[in-house]
């Protein structure tokens, strides 16, 4: 626990919220205008490889670390809350995180959108930035979250084009607001952001090609082995090298079987003369 | 040139009446006419409202058998080659057409956020063909845009950008850095699979198989994780060829599901089990290699196998520690046993 110090003291600003809110709008209504269709004007571009790698590492690792646990981790599965507007009637809003994790909740396989009224809010949410979204995610979306009772909000810049270094930024989501969380250094010229939440450290691996064409990727470190949450090919690569190897020792096993075997039959043949 | 044959074709097949289907709801549970102000539901992208009044589908009668004729036949080899549709609108070119392809959702409709059936469908074909071509040439593309260009009527390059659900192209090195698959550079990829969801399955089961035959493609599979979108079967194949998207048969699986089988995969595309909510409904696609027999794995069962497979080494090694053990101990009895003969 001592490496999981900050780099830098405990930042102390408190984001406020925002004033996003339209003259006149209500609250309810501000998060129901907040549904993922693209600002007027503004096409949703399709992702790019880089964003869905990350969503796909990090939904996928997630679903192993809960796995036999009550949790459901949600990829790309809009979430619905509902709150009262101003004479009581309840408004419904949606936003979609690209990967959240509640915790306590049965993953359930045929879900269509995740109910956070009737269960409970994420307790997490990963947003990966885009050219058409990052500014949402960055703004509304994380005081929205905060509205809505998610408790930690981390977002991942893969090309490293929308925000100013570190790629990976982690916030504290309260009614105060978002509070960002330190960088914590996990090995030498290595830092990420931990999550309090997860108890993981998100961080960037590696970071390809330079200049304009780079992509950083994004691992999820757990801290207590010290190693990053496997992903789809290192399990593959982890199970192939495991069975080669398990092969190899049944083998070998066999071999000392039948010489112990031999030993035996010499021992009681001489015992026997 | 081969794409100046598909123009012609094309506009040959432009004078002839529509073969799309009239209502917005092309299988209606009950007969009657559709209305007649709606427009085409498959071939709506390029069909305006102006040339919907003129579109010949509104006069075919009982639609559902006019649909289960051209996309649904799957009984046995299917005959029928469904034609390249008349997508083009009057006076545009085939560049212009395939440039207007772009992922936007349609004019008044929003594109709808994935739903976890959806996901879950993408994420596991990508993941579990990644796994399989790993350490080959192969790029495996997951919602990663496709680029083309093909020559305007004046010859000039237009570009066009398609985004399949997940791509293969066989011979490519996978990039991590790439952005974009450039097919005019590269080559078009060999394999697509759409996920159908409510808002794009029109363009992915109508004009986008179409673009894809156009740029190349070989074969596109088409999932319906909901069964909401299409009849039964929820997994359709697709050749793809200059005549158009031939449907691939079905076939049984030992297991008894059926599915479809991919010559350039080699595996049979299937509906491993359905998870039901009420009314709703999650299918779940699984890719089966029948020289296995075996469905690819899933990222959690690669990672419940790899957890086997590690306990199971630690027993070997267990194992192999103890026979160790033994065999020390008997070793020095035997020699034990000697010195003493000996003596």
């Amino acid at each position: 626990m001592a490496e999981i110090v900050s780099v830098e003291a405990e930042p102390r600003v408190r984001r406020p919220l925002r004033p996003w809110l339209d003259v006149g709008q209500t609250l309810p209504q501000w998060l129901a205008s907040l549904e993922d269709e693209p600002p007027p004007g503004e096409d949703m571009l399709p992702m790019t490889a880089p964003h869905a790698a990350a969503m796909r590492y990090s939904a996928g690792a997630l679903e192993q670390r809960y796995r036999g646990q009550r949790a459901e981790v949600g990829l790309d599965l809009p979430v619905v809350f509902r709150l009262p507007d101003e004479h009581g009637l309840q408004v419904t809003g949606r936003l979609s995180p690209d990967v959240f994790v509640a915790l306590g909740v049965e993953h359930d396989p045929a879900r269509r959108e995740y109910d956070a009224t009737v269960l409970k809010p994420p307790d997490f949410v990963l947003e990966v930035l885009s050219e058409s979204t990052w500014e949402r995610d960055m703004g509304p979306k994380l005081d929205a979250y905060a509205l809505v009772g998610v408790r930690e909000c981390f977002v991942f810049d893969p090309t490293g084009e929308h925000i100013p270094p570190p790629a990976v930024r982690g916030f504290a989501l309260s009614k105060a607001g978002a509070r960002p969380l330190p960088e914590v250094a996990i090995a030498e010229r290595t830092s990420g952001v931990y999550s309090e939440g997860l108890d993981l450290v998100a961080h960037v691996s590696a970071t390809h090609g330079e200049g304009e064409g780079r992509v950083h990727t994004l691992r999820l470190r757990d801290l207590q082995p010290g190693k990053d949450l496997r992903t789809f090919a290192e399990e593959a690569a982890g199970r192939v090298a495991a069975e080669q190897k398990a092969a190899a020792l049944e083998q070998r096993n066999g071999e000392l079987d039948r010489r112990n075997r031999e030993l035996v039959a010499l021992l009681r043949q001489a015992r026997g003369s | 040139m081969r794409n100046a044959g598909l123009i012609s074709y094309i506009q040959a097949q432009f004078a002839a009446p529509c073969l799309g289907y009239a209502n917005q709801d092309p299988y209606p549970t009950s007969g009657g006419s559709p209305p007649a102000s709606s427009a085409c539901a498959l071939c709506y992208v390029a069909v305006r409202p102006v040339r919907a009044s003129s579109c010949a589908a509104l006069e075919l009668g009982p639609l559902e058998e006019s649909v289960m004729a051209e996309i649904v036949s799957v009984e046995d080899e299917p005959r029928v080659r469904r034609p390249l549709r008349p997508w083009l609108e009057v006076g545009q070119t085939l560049a212009q057409w395939l440039a207007s392809l772009e992922d936007e959702p349609p004019p008044g409709e929003d594109m709808l956020p994935m739903i976890a059936p959806h996901a879950a469908a993408m994420q596991y074909s990508a993941g579990a063909l990644e796994q399989r071509y790993r350490d080959q040439r192969v790029e495996v593309g997951f919602d990663m845009p496709v680029v083309f260009r093909l020559p305007d009527e004046h010859g000039l390059q237009v570009t066009g950008r398609l985004s399949p659900d997940v791509f293969v192209a066989f011979g490519v090195e996978h990039n991590p850095v790439r952005r974009d698959y450039d097919a005019t550079v590269l080559k078009p990829p060999d394999f697509v699979l759409e996920v159908l969801s409510k808002s794009t399955w029109k363009r992915d089961a109508g004009p986008k198989l179409e673009a894809y035959a156009l740029v190349g493609v070989r074969e596109c599979f088409l999932f319906d994780p909901t069964g909401e979108q299409i009849p039964p079967p929820v997994v359709r194949g697709f050749a793809l060829s200059e005549a158009g998207a031939r449907p691939l048969p079905e076939v049984s699986l030992p297991s008894g599901s059926t599915g479809v089988y991919s010559k350039l995969l080699d595996l049979v595309a299937h509906v491993s089990a359905t998870h039901s909510e009420g009314e709703s409904r999650a299918h779940v696609l699984r890719w089966h290699d029948l020289r296995t027999g075996e469905d690819l794995r899933s990222f959690a069962e690669e990672a419940e196998a790899r957890a086997a497979e590690a306990a199971a080494r630690a027993a070997a090694e267990q194992k192999a520690a103890a026979l160790e053990r033994q065999n020390g101990e008997l070793k020095a009895l035997v020699r034990e046993l000697r010195a003493r003969s000996d003596t």
